[in-house]
């Protein structure tokens, strides 16, 4: 049997690292040393996953943290400058009251879920006279009562509707036509950038106005020269006609 | 022959389906299938009809939408509907959880009759079931 041994060159053996100099022999640890080591690592390795998870999310955590409510009950204005997230979870906590007793309702609630409803803001944001006394702006029927109506068997009849977008204060929502000025101008500047681009690519280009270069071929010029002649020449002899023979 | 005598039999007893039926429409054929429309779109009718069909309306709606569809509707006649419909229509802000609509019903009500006598008469009429669900009035509630 053939044993081969080999001795590794020197040239190939690693340097030990700095960091396997300074650590202690691990033999010498005990072993709440090592599992307390090991516990350290384990928390840096979260830690560092946490970061990784934190760097990729985008989104700002106080965006989407639950807020606490009480200012607005106590305030229902507030309720316009929440996002979307925050306006729900207020809608679904005034929800869940609405689920129950109404008896059991505060007052502050009851004031908060009708100006969410009926308030001035969103779609009604105009509608100031909310918490009046007069005739709300989106109510959508008249108050003309037959007063001959007294009887079971009376007839009734249905009052032409109320087209809500023709009242004063809906009709700037439901112009589609109005742009508003800095809309406007944005759109007429592109407009004449735009314009002004299809111009300069059409008659001027990206260096200024470009040159027409000619490139006159003067063997070529000479070639039809000798070409016209030639032609001519032939036509000429074409041109004579058979009694010149005999006049020669 | 047996077989054949069944067959004829059973398929004598099959009616054919009344609803639909095939239309000829410009050299087409077409099935015309007889759709019912459950909108409240009645032109004539009884100030008892008016209320016992708004009665069952309110009974049957089954969402926010509805319940303020149909009120819309019903307040959209030449009469202030009863005080039967209105606490009918109350249930229904009740049974679907909606509070403010429960106090925009009463409001609507302010608006539509004629004088305020008739809505203190009203208010007398729906003050246990108003008391029992635990509505509010508009003026109450919101004060300038």
């Amino acid at each position: 049997m053939l044993r081969v041994t080999r001795t590794i060159p020197k040239r190939f053996k690693s340097t030990p690292k700095i960091s396997d100099l300074n650590k202690p022999n691990e033999e010498n640890l005990t072993p709440e040393e090592i599992q307390k080591r090991k516990q350290e690592a384990a928390k840096l390795a979260m830690q560092s996953i946490k970061d990784m998870t934190s760097m990729l999310s985008s989104h700002d955590d106080k965006e989407v943290e639950k807020i606490n409510s009480k200012p607005i009950y106590q305030n229902p204005k507030l309720f316009d400058s929440l996002n979307l997230l925050h306006q729900g979870q207020i809608i679904e906590e005034l929800q869940e009251k609405y689920n129950k007793n109404w008896n059991k309702m505060t007052s502050k609630d009851k004031k908060l879920g009708y100006y969410i409803s009926y308030g001035n803001w969103g779609p009604r944001e105009k509608f100031d006279n909310w918490n009046t006394s007069e005739v709300p702006h989106d109510l959508p029927f008249e108050n003309n009562v037959n007063k001959s109506i007294n009887l079971p068997n009376d007839k009734i009849s249905r009052l032409p509707e109320r087209d809500l977008r023709l009242t004063d204060i809906r009709k700037d929502q439901f112009n589609i036509k109005r742009i508003d000025g800095v809309t406007k101008f944005f759109i007429y500047l592109s407009l004449a950038i735009a314009l002004g681009a299809i111009y300069r690519d059409k008659y001027i280009g990206e260096d200024g106005k470009p040159v027409e270069v000619i490139i006159r071929d003067i063997y070529e010029e000479q070639r039809l020269e000798e070409e016209r002649l030639e032609q001519e020449r032939l036509e000429k002899e074409r041109a004579r006609k058979w009694y010149y023979l005999w006049l020669k | 022959m047996f077989s054949s005598a069944i067959r004829s039999s059973l398929r004598s007893r099959i009616n054919p389906i009344k609803s639909i039926q095939p239309v000829r429409i410009n050299g087409l054929t077409a099935l015309k299938v007889n759709q019912v429309r459950n909108y409240s779109d009645h032109h004539e009718e009884t100030f008892e009809e008016f209320t016992k069909r708004y009665e069952q309306e309110f009974e049957e709606a089954y969402d926010l939408f509805e319940v303020q569809r149909i009120l819309n509707n019903c307040f959209s006649y030449d009469l202030v509907p009863a005080p039967v419909v209105i606490e009918k229509a109350l249930l229904a802000c009740r049974r679907v959880n909606d509070y403010p609509t429960a106090v925009r019903t009463f409001e609507a009500l302010k608006f539509k009759v004629e004088n305020n006598q008739q809505y203190e008469a009203y208010l007398e009429e729906l003050k246990d079931i108003r008391q029992e669900l635990g509505i509010d009035l508009k003026e109450d509630l919101i004060t300038e």
